[in-house]
């Protein structure tokens, strides 16, 4: 007997539905919503997840909520998903439904009323997913150390920041062309120590890359030996077999993704229930089995159990304006690449 | 009182034959590119850029204090400028010496050559590039791990990622679009005059440096100002060979202010700030064309008297050209496109070896034919990219005609704002057209297909008023002449004389901007909207979305549709006798 990954990830998402106790609270209300969304125009979704993805993750929520059209639009960058959503919102007053980014794009919606605040337990939210009444932490990207099995064996693997940066990985290592995460490392272990583990790393001369999803793919061509880079971005090179695998960084840093309700959303109830959704167990599974970036807030998610019992290292994200500054200048500095060669 | 009234008629239509074209073309190209710039202007002074906010925050000379004042900027400046100019030196030698052969010799397999040199138009920079790196990658490169193991080498002996390997791969990216320039000036120029040089003992090398080159002057500028420019403003290759080892050009600081920069907003006011330095280093070359080519009698070579080409003879040399021309279609089309076959047979991105032949899948071909959102993307990049070719090309020759041939008030005010918009960066492109058609509910477009082909119309003008304007200086004012004294009309003289005349380049501009409408990406994934998805973002979705084999399989059926288009040009030009020698 075989199963498809489509009936694998439904299969996945009924067993949870079932499980979670509070789901049924969760999922009364959300009836309701459904209800009322299904009368409204489609459901507008800006989100980077690439279209074969967003596609699985609106089909498990059509299977549960068949009456309601999401319309997902891909927004690579989310620095353009706020741009554009301002852009929108000043020009004809209303945006997308939902949006989805990182913390600093959020914080600049809401930073220009873009958003709507609003008390989420009534829409079923757990309380310990949302850090204020405009913004739901919805799933999260983790840092790890991206390696290729056939240039070296797990055992060589750096276990800590000090063996990163160690000279012996000169012209062998691959990081993204962003220093984020030695800006998010430096919260646990402070400014100075981040930026002189940054000053090491640019000595060992890494290939810096636009992306880390071709980052990963990079590492599996043996272009780089290892690279830090995110878990969900490795996944598409090991799912095909590639000789890549993956080890923990401590502290790991990671960066967490919310979604929002714009205020001007064109149809609420529908804006509503993808977002209750999407925090719930089943969605947050759901999102998971799409794009392999889940929720370490939600229970029975992989990313949870990745995250589990290891020190993560993130920016709060009501002090996003001094995370922004660190990471300025810290990309200034593995910019300075060229010249250590 | 009737011969005065006859009169004051003809004087009217004096005035208005001299001031409706500036008055037509100038609405529409304030339209097209004035407003456009003019936010780019606004957004430049903007505290976010984004135009809106200059309205409701105020002024501030911030972004420009910011860029101006940064060491940095500077620095890339200067890179920028090294691997502009370089590439486009070489890219117009390579196109020069290409089109000649094509054009005026007796070199072997013309007709294929031509479709051969065109053929990598198609390929998404991105591609080309992430091709040359695994074939000159020093530690993975496939040429370097021959050579190395072939001759016993320590090292490898090639390295891409280096500024040499950028204006490599960008001098053979720009060749397809300089030969597209120039070819129709080569075919239009009269035989005779390189005939009578010869006969008056001119040696081969005098000839072409005191008659051909000169002759050619505005088709060769033209082609050299549109390259130097689009070096200026490339990404895709240095963001893949310069960027991995931190050699940063001011595209890529664009970019990383568009997408990367940590402040949550796309930093549109740093870039408008930037467009500004692009806009200065674009009028000094424009400034510097006119200046050259502002006698333009010196450059007519297609007067009433007919003639015919006689193709040069090569002689011995014959076969050694078309080894050369082999050699070129090997390095530009062969060993990219090789690759890019490879790793669209792969399951991951892995290097050519025997190992891997039993990973070879055609999964990442069939999912583009079966997947409904392929199916989608590739309609809407056939429509966008026929309407927009179609209307540049129309377009175009309307306003060279303006520019060139007529004494039309402001005709260089109409050059100067057609060839403007190649200093605007697409993303402030999109910024501003997003603007305007939500700001302006005038055409209900945004998030339409029509969006991203004004966008491309804006974009591509600049392309095609060069090419036209090129071939439009080589035609003489007799054949117009001749034309209206046989009692033509303006409909009947473009339709009889011009038209006919300057297909070659119009066909020309038309074949560029379909293939460059088929790859775009910077523009159409900014404006995209529900239905408008094109096949080059699907494959940047792919791309970014790590599975660059899929992305690698879009591309191979990019070139074969490109290919297709090409062979029927060719075909339906063999029919008209308007291609090739005219033997």
């Amino acid at each position: 007997m075989t199963f498809s990954r489509r009936s694998l990830l439904h299969l996945s998402v009924l067993s949870v539905a079932c499980l979670w106790p509070a789901a049924q609270l969760a999922a009364q209300s959300m009836d309701e919503l459904a209800a009322e969304a299904a009368n409204g125009p489609p459901v507008v979704w800006y989100e980077s997840s690439p279209e074969d993805q967003a596609d699985a993750i609106i089909d498990a929520f059509n299977d549960r909520f068949p009456d309601v059209e999401i319309e997902h639009i891909r927004i690579t960058g989310g620095n353009q998903l706020a741009a554009r959503a301002i852009q929108e919102v000043e020009a004809r007053g209303y945006t997308a439904d939902v949006l989805t980014g990182g913390s600093d794009h959020i914080w600049s919606l809401n930073d220009r009323d873009v958003l709507l605040r609003t008390d989420f337990t009534e829409i079923g939210i757990d309380p310990a997913l949302f850090p204020n009444d405009f913004t739901v932490a919805t799933t999260a990207s983790v840092y790890m150390i991206v390696y290729n099995t056939s240039r070296m064996s797990a055992d060589e693997v750096p276990t800590n920041w000090d063996e990163i940066v160690d000279a012996r990985w000169a012209d062998r290592v691959g990081s993204w062309v962003r220093a984020a995460a030695f800006a998010q490392l430096s919260y646990a272990v402070g400014e100075d120590r981040a930026e002189a583990l940054l000053q090491d790393f640019v000595q060992t001369r890494p290939l810096l890359f636009q992306s880390t999803f071709p980052m990963a793919q990079q590492v599996a061509a043996g272009e780089v030996d290892w690279a830090i880079g995110f878990y969900h971005t490795s996944q598409p090179p090991i799912a095909a077999g590639a000789p890549v695998a993956l080890a923990p960084l401590d502290p790991t840093p990671m960066h967490t993704i919310y979604s929002s309700i714009s205020a001007n959303a064109q149809n609420m109830a529908g804006a509503k229930l993808l977002l209750a959704w999407l925090a719930s167990p089943e969605g947050a599974i759901a999102y998971e089995n799409a794009t392999q970036r889940g929720n370490p807030l939600v229970e029975g998610t992989r990313t949870q159990a990745l995250v589990a019992g290891v020190e993560t290292s993130e920016w709060p994200p009501e002090r996003i304006s001094e995370y922004s500054a660190i990471s300025e200048r810290f990309n200034g500095i593995l910019a300075a690449v060229g010249e250590a060669r | 009182m009737s011969a005065s009234t006859d009169t004051a008629r003809t004087r009217l239509a004096l005035v208005l034959g001299r001031w409706m074209p500036f008055a037509m073309l100038g609405l529409m190209l304030t339209w097209l590119v004035v407003v456009p710039l003019v936010i780019l202007l606004v957004g430049s002074f903007s505290v976010t850029g984004l135009p809106v906010d200059f309205f409701t925050r105020g002024f501030t000379l911030d972004n420009y204090i910011q860029t101006y004042s940064d060491p940095f900027f500077w620095r890339m400046a200067w890179t920028t400028t090294v691997f502009a100019v370089c590439s486009a030196l070489g890219s117009l030698t390579l196109g020069i010496i290409l089109a000649w052969l094509v054009e005026r010799t007796d070199l072997p397999a013309r007709g294929l050559v031509r479709v051969l040199i065109i053929l990598p138009l198609a390929t998404p920079p991105v591609l080309l590039a992430i091709g040359w790196i695994m074939l000159l990658s020093p530690r993975t490169g496939f040429f370097n791990q021959l050579l190395q193991s072939g001759l016993g080498l320590s090292a490898a002996p090639f390295n891409i990622y280096s500024l040499t390997g950028m204006i490599f791969v960008d001098m053979l990216a720009l060749v397809p679009s300089t030969f597209l320039i120039l070819s129709p000036a080569f075919r239009n120029m009269d035989p005779n005059l390189e005939e009578a040089a010869m006969t008056s003992g001119a040696r081969f090398h005098t000839m072409i440096w005191r008659v051909v080159l000169p002759l050619l002057l505005p088709a060769i500028l033209a082609a050299g100002g549109f390259l130097l420019i689009v070096g200026f403003l490339v990404f895709d290759i240095p963001g893949a060979i310069g960027m991995p080892v931190g050699i940063f050009v001011l595209s890529t600081r664009v970019v990383y202010l568009a997408t990367d920069a940590p402040t949550g907003m796309a930093e549109y006011g740093l870039i408008a700030s930037m467009a500004i330095f692009f806009l200065v280093v674009l009028l000094l070359i424009a400034f510097g064309y006119q200046r050259a080519t502002r006698r333009a009698a010196r450059f007519v070579t297609v007067t009433g008297k007919g003639f015919r080409i006689r193709p040069f003879a090569l002689k011995r040399w014959r076969w050694v050209a078309f080894g050369f021309v082999a050699l070129y279609f090997t390095l530009v089309t062969i060993a990219p496109m090789g690759i890019l076959i490879w790793a669209s047979l792969m399951p991951w991105f892995a290097q050519p070896s025997w190992d891997m032949l039993q990973h070879v899948t055609l999964a990442n071909h069939l999912d583009f034919f079966n997947n409904r959102r392929a199916v989608r993307a590739a309609q809407n990049s056939i429509t966008i990219s026929v309407i927009s070719a179609t209307a540049v090309a129309v377009i175009s020759i309307i306003i060279s005609w303006v520019v060139v041939r007529s004494n039309a008030v402001g005709r260089r005010v109409l050059d100067a704002l057609a060839f403007l918009p190649i200093a605007i960066p697409g993303v402030m492109i999109g910024v501003a057209l997003i603007f305007v058609y939500l700001t302006f509910d005038l055409l209900p477009i945004y998030g339409t297909i029509w969006i991203i082909v004004i966008a491309y119309v804006t974009n591509y003008i600049s392309f095609g008023t060069r090419a036209s304007n090129g071939v439009m200086v080589q035609l003489h004012s007799d054949l117009e002449e001749a034309a209206m004294t046989s009692g033509a009309r303006w409909g009947r003289l473009m339709r009889s004389i011009i038209i006919p005349l300057t297909l070659p380049a119009l066909v020309a501009v038309w074949i560029w901007v379909l293939a460059i409408c088929m790859r775009e990406l910077t523009s159409a994934l900014l404006l995209q909207g529900r239905g408008n998805t094109t096949v080059p973002v699907l494959l940047w979705g792919y791309w970014t979305g790590g599975q660059p084999n899929r992305a690698a399989a879009v591309g191979v059926w990019l070139v074969v549709a490109m290919l297709f288009v090409i062979g029927l040009w060719q075909f339906m030009a063999q029919r008209s006798r308007l291609s090739g020698v005219r033997e």
